[in-house]
Parts: C-alpha cells; sequence; structure tokens
C-alpha cells in the first residue's frame, strides 16, 4: 500500500528546486494572441467564424457519424467496393522502441473521391454504461465531441472522421477515462497507459 | 519554501472569461494566457526538459483550447481542461523527441530557470535534479511533477489524467525512488 503523502526531505528538497519559475520568452504571449485569429470567434462546431477552408485542414473536418455513413455508402458504390480494406489485428513495432500500436479491424470508410479522411469505427461494449465518448488528438481531447449511440443493450459504436495516420484516444465512459480495451495502449507501462492508438491506413489505389 | 498551490481547477472569474471571448472579446483571452502561463510553464519546461518544446507545447495548447473553445462543456474548469490539452500535447511531443536520440544539452537546464543569484554549487545541483527527471518515464515524470510540484492532491490529479489513483500513487513512488538513486549516484553517495 502506498501512503498518500509522506514526508521526505530529500524529496521535498528537489521539488522546492523544480518549483522554481521557468520565464518564457517575454514576446510568449504576443506570440499566442499572433497566432490566433482576432476576428474569428469559435463557434459551436469548434471551427471558427472565420476559418481556413477545410479541404486545406483534413484535421478539422468533422461531419456526423450518420451523416459520414450516408456519404460514405454512396461512394462506396460509385467508385468501387475494391476500395474497402479489412485490416487483421497487427502488431507495428515502432522505431526502435519496444512499444507497440494496433490496427484496428476496417474498414476505413474512404469519404471523398479523393481520400483525405476516413470513417473510422470505435465499438465498446458495456451494458451498464449510461454514456460513452471517445476523445482524441483528433478531436482536442473534447468529451463532447464524438458521443458513441448505444446500437444495442451493450454496444456503443459511432464513426469519426480521420485523415490517415496514427490518432491517439481514449474512451470515456459515465465520465471515467479510460483506454480502449480492444486497442493495444500507447506507451508500454507497468501500471496501465494514457493513450490507446488507433492507426488509419489510406486505402490502396 | 517557494509558494505552490497547486493548479487551478474551478474558477467563477474563468466561466466569465471563456464567455467574453465567446462573445468576441480576445481580451478576455489574452488574459487566460496571463493567468495560467507561467504554472503551465513551468510543468511543460519540467516535462520536456527544454525550453522550446515547452514554449511550443504551451503555445500550441493555448491555440487549440482557443479553437475548441465553445466545447469546453465546463468553462469555470477551464484550467483543468486547458492543462489535459498540455498534458497531452507533453506526452506526443515527449513520445516524438524519445524517439530520437535523448540528449540533454546541459546549458539548456540553466535557461530552463529564470534568472537569480544562487551559490554554484545550488546550480550544480539543480541541474542534477532536471537531469535525473529526465531519465525518468513519462508517466512517472508526469505524475511526480502533479503531485510534488504542483502540490495537487491524487484525486484531482486522475482527474486530470483518466489514470486510477493507485496506479498514480506507484507511479510516484516509483519516480521517487528512481530520482533518489540517479541522485544518489550523481553525488557519489
Amino acid at each position: 500500500m502506498v501512503s498518500d503523502h509522506e514526508f521526505d526531505p530529500f524529496i521535498d528538497d528537489i521539488a522546492d528546486e523544480l518549483r522554481r519559475p521557468v520565464r518564457f520568452d517575454s514576446s510568449f504571449e504576443s506570440r499566442v494572441m499572433a497566432s490566433l485569429d482576432p476576428s474569428a470567434v469559435p463557434l459551436e462546431n469548434g471551427r471558427t467564424s472565420k476559418s481556413t477552408p477545410w479541404i486545406l485542414r483534413p484535421h478539422t473536418f468533422y461531419v456526423s457519424p450518420l451523416a459520414g455513413l450516408a456519404v460514405a455508402a454512396g461512394l462506396v458504390a460509385i467508385i468501387t467496393m475494391s476500395v474497402l480494406r479489412t485490416q487483421p489485428n497487427e502488431q507495428v513495432a515502432i522505431g526502435d522502441e519496444s512499444r507497440t500500436e494496433v490496427v484496428l479491424p476496417g474498414p476505413f470508410v474512404p469519404v471523398a473521391a479523393v481520400p483525405t479522411v476516413y470513417a473510422a469505427p470505435f465499438t465498446y461494449i458495456d451494458p451498464n454504461a449510461k454514456s460513452v465518448a471517445v476523445v482524441g488528438s483528433f478531436n482536442d481531447w473534447d468529451a463532447t465531441a464524438n458521443v458513441l449511440t448505444r446500437s444495442s443493450d451493450s454496444v456503443w459504436s459511432t464513426n469519426v472522421m480521420l485523415a490517415p495516420g496514427r490518432h491517439e484516444y481514449q474512451l470515456v465512459v459515465d465520465g471515467k477515462w479510460m483506454t480502449d480495451p480492444a486497442a493495444q495502449r500507447s506507451a508500454d507501462s507497468e501500471f496501465g497507459t494514457a493513450n490507446s492508438v488507433l492507426i488509419v491506413s489510406p486505402v490502396p489505389r | 519554501m517557494l509558494n505552490s498551490r497547486g493548479l487551478p481547477l474551478q474558477n467563477d472569474s474563468d466561466a466569465a472569461s471563456v464567455a467574453r471571448v465567446l462573445a468576441g472579446d480576445m481580451a478576455a483571452y489574452s488574459a487566460l494566457v496571463t493567468k495560467y502561463k507561467a504554472q503551465y510553464a513551468r510543468f511543460a519546461a519540467r516535462m520536456l526538459g527544454n525550453r522550446e518544446d515547452a514554449e511550443e507545447a504551451l503555445q500550441d495548447a493555448f491555440v487549440r483550447a482557443y479553437r475548441s473553445l465553445a466545447k469546453c462543456d465546463d468553462p469555470a474548469r477551464f484550467g483543468s481542461w486547458l492543462f489535459r490539452i498540455l498534458a497531452n500535447r507533453c506526452r506526443t511531443s515527449g513520445a516524438r523527441r524519445g524517439r530520437r536520440e535523448k540528449t540533454f544539452v546541459r546549458d539548456e537546464i540553466a535557461l530552463l530557470d529564470a534568472a537569480e543569484d544562487h551559490p554554484e554549487e545550488r546550480a550544480a545541483w539543480r541541474e542534477e535534479i532536471q537531469l535525473a527527471l529526465a531519465q525518468l518515464d513519462d508517466d512517472q515524470r508526469e505524475a511526480f511533477l502533479l503531485k510534488h510540484v504542483e502540490e495537487m492532491g491524487y484525486e484531482e490529479i486522475s482527474e486530470l489524467t483518466g489514470v486510477g489513483v493507485s496506479a498514480l500513487k506507484m507511479r510516484v513512488k516509483r519516480a521517487c525512488e528512481r530520482l533518489r538513486v540517479l541522485l544518489q549516484e550523481a553525488n557519489g553517495v
């Protein structure tokens, strides 16, 4: 059992040193404000009132799961079924570290003729959950952005529009953040790790 | 002893500031930047080990928070929401750095701290601490900083990080043990 806080002069001395203030460049604040668009007020959908065209910013392009599915289904019929690919669970070594990542089962459905984003399915099974959301690097860890819906007594699911690449995420179940039991974690740790990892691979053309 | 009262997790004035920003008042956001800059700069710098990465991470966190401000469902807790964005940004940055060769430029340590007069031996001790801190796992370093430097309770840390209290306690314990070994080795104890 680890006590909540044991006084330890050695550790407290270290902490005292680390509590010393760190001063950034005096222009830091002005640089932050300059990087914001003063004429753009954040809107309810998380975008701003004066923003770069969505096609140039695929990471900020979101549509509702139902709309995404409808668009995807239509395009799939028009383009070809062959662009769909189901990927088996596969562990991928990352660099020279002993970390692993998981490629979740597809399909990742392209949502444009020249796909820049894909409908990535998220599913969670829990008959007792009252609410489930997915938060990640793709939605600024916002628990209100991508809420899963209950499709049966215990199955929660949603699709999230994601650009190809590596995405870290967590599930928020009844307000509690947790890693996705269906995915491996972002880093090795004996006590659990921060995030789950999803790799969205571009569909081969 | 330096004063530290933990991260401000809830603040009614933040709710008012957020409302003003959403109404188009950029000065209100500037006030939020001013308010959280110093404390979060310290956390980012201690997490990432150099000022350049820390500035980049904190600036990015402020920008992301602004762009997503309408989705901050509890504006009175803007501080903790911003911190979650920053902590995740630091993790991402730390992972990216981990894939590169880990080098720690000693001069950076001096740059991290505010200039002040202090004895040479104290400066050397600070260098040793920052070097030891950089050798901890990211999870352990984050938990240690939040507990012992930002002086947060485990329940608060759990709320911020999404990690269970018992796991956090173990991370802090392991961090303390590792720091003790590293620093005693450095001092030939």
